[in-house]
């Protein structure tokens, strides 16, 4: 009975190390254990866009999941991913994508054109979208959980994930590690780390 | 005790469950003990013919040692999300509740007082712990959970752990015992 018990906290922690469903998902990641489903976009200029499978190795997307409306973590989020752009701009890393994913339905094109136009988003460097037809499953296969907040908005996860061009998640980073999660972009563009 | 045993048919209704579950405090205060409660009643409806079996359990300090890893393990922040994410560990989670209340129920009467307070003063130390873990949280452990939610959850586990406290020193069996 005891090791019954203490097998299933070992299977839940990953050998009593996570114990927290955030923590386990960070090291599934880093164990390349995770997978995005396919992902089809309409982006802020209405065009459909397909950002994996199938976009090849060298190509890899840092991704951040957000609202328009939202006026905390993807307000933060937009000015991390605006920096980033910058970078991107003068370093020329032509395998590196931002990729900004709303959840919410309410997001019209007008919403995300919106977003994308706050934050100078320029679609060779960052495409704002609405995951065509639903957000559930990417969000659930990645394990991002939204809870709504009782105020019409949403507390969510404000990671960074790094996914390469056919949809293996290769790592997370914090909100506030935009500086480690482009550099590790850029070193898998050079063809991994 | 009949309708107690059968209130945990009120989680196969989705409003309600989700209702229950959609908020930490009521999850493990509310869902929890419900699910005890209704294993603890039926114990109390079959023990009369099951007691042979009973029997078996000496002091009934397996049926304790029990019900205390089924209260220890869904304290962890990660079991309680993959209990609303992943319908397996959810039926899990209603299964060991049930069987932690169904073991506990006579264990507890076979029990003698220093077993008795060895087994709830553990289980009120347990909640405590986890009570004050989720209180001093700087953010939340549960991607499920907002973080006013996980204060609440954190003072309601204090506040069992006291219950728990007064149970183990006050119980039936404990009458005319002075400390």
């Amino acid at each position: 009975m005891l090791s019954a018990f203490a097998g299933s906290v070992f299977a839940l922690t990953s050998g009593f190390a996570h114990w927290t469903f955030e923590d386990r998902r960070v090291a599934l990641a880093q164990g390349g254990a995770l997978k995005a489903p396919a992902l089809v976009l309409d982006d802020a200029d209405g065009k459909v866009r397909q950002a994996w499978p199938g976009a090849g190795k060298n190509r890899v997307y840092l991704v951040d999941f957000i609202y328009t409306r939202c006026m905390s973590v993807c307000q933060v989020l937009g000015s991390e991913y605006q920096r980033m752009q910058e970078a991107l701009r003068t370093q020329a890393h032509p395998g590196v994508m931002l990729l900004s994913v709303s959840f919410d339905e309410r997001d019209t094109l007008a919403d995300l054109r919106g977003y994308a136009e706050r934050y100078r988003a320029a679609p060779e460097h960052w495409i704002v979208g609405a995951p065509h037809p639903g957000v559930a499953h990417l969000l659930q296969d990645l394990g991002v959980v939204v809870v709504p907040d009782g105020m019409g908005g949403f507390v969510h996860n404000g990671d960074i994930h790094l996914i390469d061009g056919e949809g293996v998640l290769l790592g997370i980073f914090a909100y506030d590690e935009w500086e480690q999660a482009l550099a590790a972009a850029v070193r898998y563009e050079g063809g991994g780390l | 005790m009949r309708m107690l045993a059968w209130l945990p048919v009120l989680l196969l209704v989705p409003a309600a469950r989700h209702m229950i579950e959609s908020q930490m405090a009521l999850h493990m205060l509310f869902e929890f003990p419900l699910l005890f409660a209704s294993g603890y009643a039926a114990m109390r409806i079959m023990e009369q013919r099951m007691r042979h079996w009973l029997a078996l359990d000496h002091l009934g300090i397996a049926g304790l040692t029990a019900a205390s890893c089924v209260f220890a393990f869904w304290m962890i922040p990660a079991a309680l999300d993959a209990a609303l994410l992943d319908p397996a560990v959810a039926g899990a989670k209603y299964l060991s509740w049930w069987l932690a209340g169904f073991a506990a129920a006579n264990a507890l009467r076979r029990a003698t007082i220093e077993i008795r307070i060895f087994f709830l003063g553990n289980a009120a130390w347990m909640s405590a712990t986890a009570g004050l873990l989720y209180l001093d949280a700087t953010s939340r452990l549960c991607v499920s959970y907002l973080f006013g939610d996980q204060e609440t959850a954190g003072r309601g586990l204090v506040l069992l752990a006291c219950l728990l406290a007064f149970l183990a020193i006050r119980g039936p069996r404990a009458r005319g015992f002075r400390f």
